[in-house]
């Protein structure tokens, strides 16, 4: 089943996607996160800023990957944590994350060896240690990709070369499934 | 493909080839990130910015902000204002508030257009005046950036200079929704990104300018460089 899902992610990649070169994305985020540094005085609101950019963005990003690759949704976890490493990852950033580290059925970490966004990064280690996650966007991603797969995740970095770390880690933890005739709860 | 109408155009553009840049040596990603990325950008900034006046008069009325007030101010805005099925939000109705949005865009903006300059700089050839640089612009930046190159350039040779873009890429996807003037103020903060990269690029070849920009009707935009000072 993994081979299959690595399949469809160089697929879409290579017939779906229309390519450009991820400078200007790339910059425009690292001055994005310049910006909220400055209007922000401590990296908590900043993180969270991220995490929200990035929620929004991985809704879409997960509408767009069903539309282009004709993935069936899935409960399975262990599965999905591929569809996100192994075409989600892979088609919108061209890198396939590692999944491992289980903890549990439902509890697992990415491993990004290659994060596009340390391309050019430019921030002062003062702003790194100080409890900034750089690419905190990248969990706001994902939680917003697992979402419209209906699992509600808890997303968080661990790890980030950026700090000093020897690798990238972002964790997951799926906290549970949503069900889509679910109405909406009372207010 | 960008049509060539003006002879002037024709005359100014063609000088330059573009150079064989490493562009081949970047790395690519899927169009559709910087696609999504571009109106959060915006909502966040726009979240940042009511962030900061709420606080800011809360502080006036003698009401300490607590952090969680401040976290959660981030959440209703996002949630109040995001137009999910888009991703184009209502922006405030607050003149002042937006003012301080496009500033912030245009920084943000600066900052990249100086990094694209550096990153793209031509190796073998030198810009040799502000017309050379604004031509590297409209042919080379524009092309890395939206696959074509400026539709017409105009200058009156003494620091002024117009750009026209008559299918600007942003504004693609945003004409279909409304027209006229709603439309061109859903677009005025995308217009300031590309002031502040345009103006980020000049700076970084010692060139100070102010750069503003208009839309006489989506999808085209012109662009008007203004020099402040030659080095």
């Amino acid at each position: 089943m993994a081979k299959q899902y690595k399949t469809i992610g160089d697929e879409a990649w290579k017939n779906s996607v229309e390519k450009v070169n991820a400078e200007l994305f790339i910059f425009t985020y690292g001055s994005l996160v310049v910006q909220l540094l400055r209007d922000h005085e401590d990296c908590t609101a900043v993180n969270q800023q991220l995490d929200k950019l990035g929620y929004n963005i991985g809704v879409r990003l997960a509408d767009d990957m069903f539309a282009r690759t004709s993935l069936d949704r899935c409960s399975d976890i262990h599965a999905t944590a591929d569809v996100i490493a192994k075409i989600g990852f892979r088609m919108f950033l061209n890198t396939t994350p590692t999944v491992g580290l289980w903890s549990s059925d439902n509890e697992f970490s990415l491993l990004v060896e290659d994060n596009p966004l340390n391309d050019f990064c430019e921030l002062p280690p003062r702003a790194l240690g100080d409890g900034l996650w750089y690419s905190n966007v990248l969990c706001g991603v994902v939680r917003g990709a697992l979402e419209m797969m209906h699992m509600q995740a808890r997303v968080w970095f661990v790890r980030d070369v950026l700090r000093g770390d020897d690798t990238t880690e972002i964790r997951v933890r799926v906290e549970r499934m949503l069900d889509e005739e679910v109405p909406a709860a009372d207010e | 493909m960008s049509g060539d109408t003006s002879s002037e155009m024709t005359q100014l553009l063609s000088a330059l080839s573009l150079d064989g840049k490493p562009v081949a040596e970047s790395r690519q990603i899927n169009g559709s990130v910087f696609e999504f990325f571009l109106p959060e950008l915006v909502n966040t900034l726009v979240a940042t910015t009511v962030e900061t006046k709420r606080a800011a008069e809360r502080l006036a009325l003698g009401l300490e902000t607590e952090p969680e007030d401040t976290a959660k101010q981030i959440e209703d805005v996002g949630n109040a204002e995001a137009d999910s099925s888009a991703g184009w939000v209502e922006l405030p109705d607050d003149s002042e508030l937006m003012e301080q949005v496009f500033v912030k865009l245009e920084a943000v903006g600066f900052r990249v257009g100086r990094r694209l300059a550096e990153r793209f700089a031509p190796l073998n050839r030198r810009l040799v005046d502000t017309l050379d640089i604004v031509k590297f612009v409209c042919k080379d930046i524009w092309m890395l950036l939206f696959n074509r190159q400026v539709d017409n350039l105009k200058t009156n040779h003494r620091g002024v200079y117009v750009l026209q873009d008559n299918k600007f890429k942003w504004f693609l996807r945003m004409s279909g929704n409304c027209g006229g003037a709603a439309a061109a103020r859903r677009a005025q903060p995308y217009i300031w990104l590309p002031c502040g990269i345009i103006r980020g690029i000049l700076e970084s070849f010692g060139v100070s300018t102010v750069v503003v920009a208009e839309t006489l009707g989506l999808p085209q935009c012109t662009f008007q460089i203004k020099v402040v000072s030659d080095e």
